[in-house]
């Protein structure tokens, strides 16, 4: 027998409900006016609080009623032959699609990969009795959320894979999550591979240098040129904002941060502006700004906030000496004294969307460069490299992590019981019955324990 | 002429009209009746009805007239009647119903009639509101209505004291007379027979009726309840269930225990459930008396 529901059982509780009831109640007794209780007196009169069970055979209908109320909440399925050869024959598939960026490359057929993922889950979902499909980016992530739907269902179970397989899409330690019982299939669409060049650019004083990198499975070309730098590239929408004393210093820090390399695109559309501490204006910035972000800066702030380099520099910055309180915001990077190094306020003022990045560190700082830099790199718009890897998982590799779901579907405690699989329907018949019987005794019979009861009473009186 | 049931009786405002029906009822099972014979003189002539003695009719006048007269004699040795009956406030159960009160009252009310119209003198004696309420023992048509009217003015209230109630009523008793204590014998059980006794012992003729509901029997509940006390106000809580046997022994205990003393103090004594019509109820009470069945009643020499 398995149970749907096992917590039910807690409710087992209940059954001492009865019971104490009955012997702790003082009951709601109807007053009788009587002609005389001098009779009364010569009978043994029992304490007001009920010290005993009467009525033992009604007692215990009623407790059978909980109980099988109680089991049927449990949801029982009873395993008999025929049911289990059932269940042998029922598969249930939870079917994992490949989201990723990568699986926008053209198949072989000239279709997207996606598509052919989606078109495969189908297949797959409409072989299996049961299935749930999970789209994610991640399939390795995604794996334990399937092993407990699995979990959950009758029949046998097995978790299906949809995708290119770049390397790190699965891994031998995420399947190793999932209970032998469970076959496992790996589904690979195969794509075309990807062509897409990398452009990495760098700036050296008033020049600008690009790498463009193509990577194929064969080979790696890289193709490098030296210019000079172009607007369409949305440099003009990051501003330094530096005060006149500091940006002699300010132009140091922008142009060492030059030097460290951005994917390209870059974001061309909003604007950002690091505000150094001696700007005159700044004041006024800080009072026309306001800490909620829009998504997009939301997304600038977390790039910001997981920027190695930035974290670096800033942690190891001597404390500032300003007054940082004042400003409010986002902390972005904090100090060594764990004060805040870079705050991030978004500003509106002008009828479109700024996001200022109040900088407390000096503006020929190597916290200043790190922060431009960071900048940089965060307002690009390129795909993560890990999407660009042309290596896949071998055909090998997959093969032996694959398996066949085991022949019979072994015992779930917690077996899905719904869709009518449960037999909790017959024990709230039981419980109906046992509720009529009830209600039968207690309106027909006298009180199983009256005569003996008087025969007592009559013994003790005698 | 079936008996009428007590529900029907009881629901008759005008009490004498009540005693009247009952005691009609009376007649008509023909026998003889109890308080008749006393008196000597000569009175009057009225048409024979069956269950007369024949040895009042007038045979002279029957061979003159060829109608059967029953000769009716004065009183001489007028024969007076005190009827004690119990105000206490356990006469008024069962809620429900006929009470034992009412019952009572319809019982004390007939024989009251009974006696008046045989020429006797009849009185009360009762507590109202722990005084003694006295009605003078004499005959006549006006003096009934009034007793009649004073019984029906009662209300059942409180508790009595029986035992002084009893001796009062003997004391004021010209003579030797018949008491006739109408009550449950609920309270003050062992000063109550007591004064029967000595009532009796002084030569008058003491009758005990004692009324019960069918309900007291047994207890008619189950499970537990709170039982409240009619006359005291205590309240007990009782399994019902559980004491109903020794509570229905206790009860025959009693009852038998009020027969079988009235029988050794030479009492009449006659158990009347109010689920009986009172003129079969008084009917065979009055039967057992004139036939010296009744218990504790030895037949004695009517005395002129």
């Amino acid at each position: 027998m398995t149970w749907g529901n096992a917590w039910a059982f807690i409710g087992l509780a209940a059954l001492a409900l009865p019971v104490l009831i009955h012997l702790l109640s003082r009951g709601h007794a109807r007053v009788h006016r009587f002609p005389t209780l001098r009779f009364l007196e010569a009978s043994r009169l029992l304490p007001t609080r009920r010290t005993r069970v009467h009525d033992l055979l009604l007692l215990a209908v009623r407790a059978g009623i909980l109980a099988a109320a109680v089991i049927a909440l449990a949801q029982p399925v009873w395993r008999t032959a025929n049911r289990t050869r059932a269940l042998g024959r029922t598969l249930a598939r939870a079917i994992v699609v490949d989201t990723s960026a990568s699986m926008n490359r053209v198949t072989l057929s000239g279709d997207r990969a996606i598509d052919s993922a989606h078109s495969e889950a189908r297949r797959f979902a409409a072989q299996a009795q049961t299935s749930t499909v999970i789209a994610t980016h991640s399939p390795s992530a995604a794996i334990p959320a399937a092993v407990e739907w699995l979990n959950r269902q009758q029949g046998r179970g097995e978790l299906v894979v949809v995708s290119d397989f770049q390397d790190g899409a699965v891994t031998a330690a995420g399947l190793s999550v999932l209970p032998h019982a469970f076959g496992v299939k790996l589904a690979r669409i195969p794509v075309k591979e990807l062509a897409t060049p990398v452009e990495l650019m760098s700036r050296f004083g008033t020049d600008e240098m690009t790498a463009r990198t193509t990577v194929t499975l064969a080979s790696t070309n890289v193709d490098w040129t030296l210019r000079a730098p172009l607007a369409r590239r949305g440099d003009d929408q990051l501003s330094v904002l530096a005060g006149p004393g500091e940006r002699a210093r300010a132009d140091a820090a922008i142009r060492a941060a030059g030097t460290i390399a951005v994917r390209l695109p870059l974001d061309s559309v909003h604007t950002i502006a690091v505000v150094l501490p001696q700007f005159a204006q700044r004041a006024e910035l800080v009072r026309a700004s306001n800490a909620p972000l829009s998504r997009w800066a939301t997304d600038v702030v977390a790039r910001l906030r997981s920027d190695s380099l930035l974290l670096v520099v800033a942690s190891a910055s001597a404390d500032v000496p300003t007054a940082v309180d004042t400003v409010g915001g986002i902390v972005v990077a904090r100090t060594a004294a764990g004060r805040p190094a870079v705050m991030a306020k978004q500003d509106t003022a002008r009828g479109h969307e700024r996001l200022l990045l109040f900088s407390f560190a000096d503006a020929g700082s190597l916290t200043s460069a790190a922060l431009i830099a960071a900048t940089n790199t965060a307002r690009s718009l390129a795909l993560p490299l890990t999407e660009l890897d042309p290596s896949t998982l071998s055909d090998a590799t997959l093969a032996s992590w694959q398996r066949e779901p085991a022949a019979e579907a072994p015992p779930r405690n917690n077996a899905n019981a719904r869709g009518g699989t449960s037999d909790g329907r017959w024990l709230w018949l039981l419980a109906l019955l046992l509720l009529a019987l009830e209600t039968w005794m207690r309106r027909a019979l006298p009180p199983a324990s009256a005569h003996g009861l008087a025969a007592d009473s009559r013994e003790r009186a005698a | 002429m079936s008996a009428l049931s007590p529900t029907v009786v009881a629901a008759i405002d005008d009490l004498e009209l009540a005693a009247r029906i009952v005691v009609e009822g009376l007649r008509t099972g023909g026998h003889r009746s109890p308080f008749h014979g006393y008196s000597t003189e000569f009175r009057q002539h009225r048409p024979y009805r069956a269950g007369d003695d024949l040895k009042y009719l007038d045979w002279k006048l029957f061979a003159r007239s060829d109608r059967l007269y029953t000769r009716q004699f004065r009183e001489t040795t007028n024969l007076s009647v005190m009827i004690v009956l119990d105000t206490s406030a356990s006469m008024a159960y069962p809620p429900h119903g006929v009470s034992k009160f009412q019952y009572g009252q319809i019982v004390a009310a007939a024989l009251s009639y009974l006696v008046s119209e045989q020429g006797h003198a009849v009185g009360l004696m009762t507590m109202d509101a722990g005084k003694l309420s006295y009605v003078a023992a004499r005959g006549g048509r006006q003096h009934l209505r009034a007793l009649l009217a004073r019984i029906d003015r009662f209300k059942p209230a409180g508790a009595w004291d029986p035992a002084r109630v009893i001796a009062r009523s003997a004391q004021l008793l010209q003579r030797r007379g018949v008491v006739i204590v109408i009550s449950d014998f609920y309270d003050a059980e062992e000063d109550t027979r007591r004064e029967m006794r000595r009532v009796a012992q002084r030569g008058h003729d003491v009758a005990m009726l004692q009324l019960i509901s069918p309900s007291e029997m047994d207890l008619p509940y189950a499970e537990h309840v709170e039982l409240e006390d009619l006359e005291s106000g205590v309240r007990r809580l009782v399994d019902a269930t559980t004491i109903a046997p020794a509570y229905h022994d206790a009860m025959h205990d009693f009852l038998a225990r009020c027969r079988s003393h009235a029988l050794r103090d030479g009492v009449d004594y006659a158990l009347m459930s109010t689920a009986t019509p009172p003129e079969t109820a008084l009917r065979d009470y009055l039967l057992r008396r004139s036939r010296g069945l009744v218990a504790g009643h030895a037949p004695r020499a009517v005395q002129k």
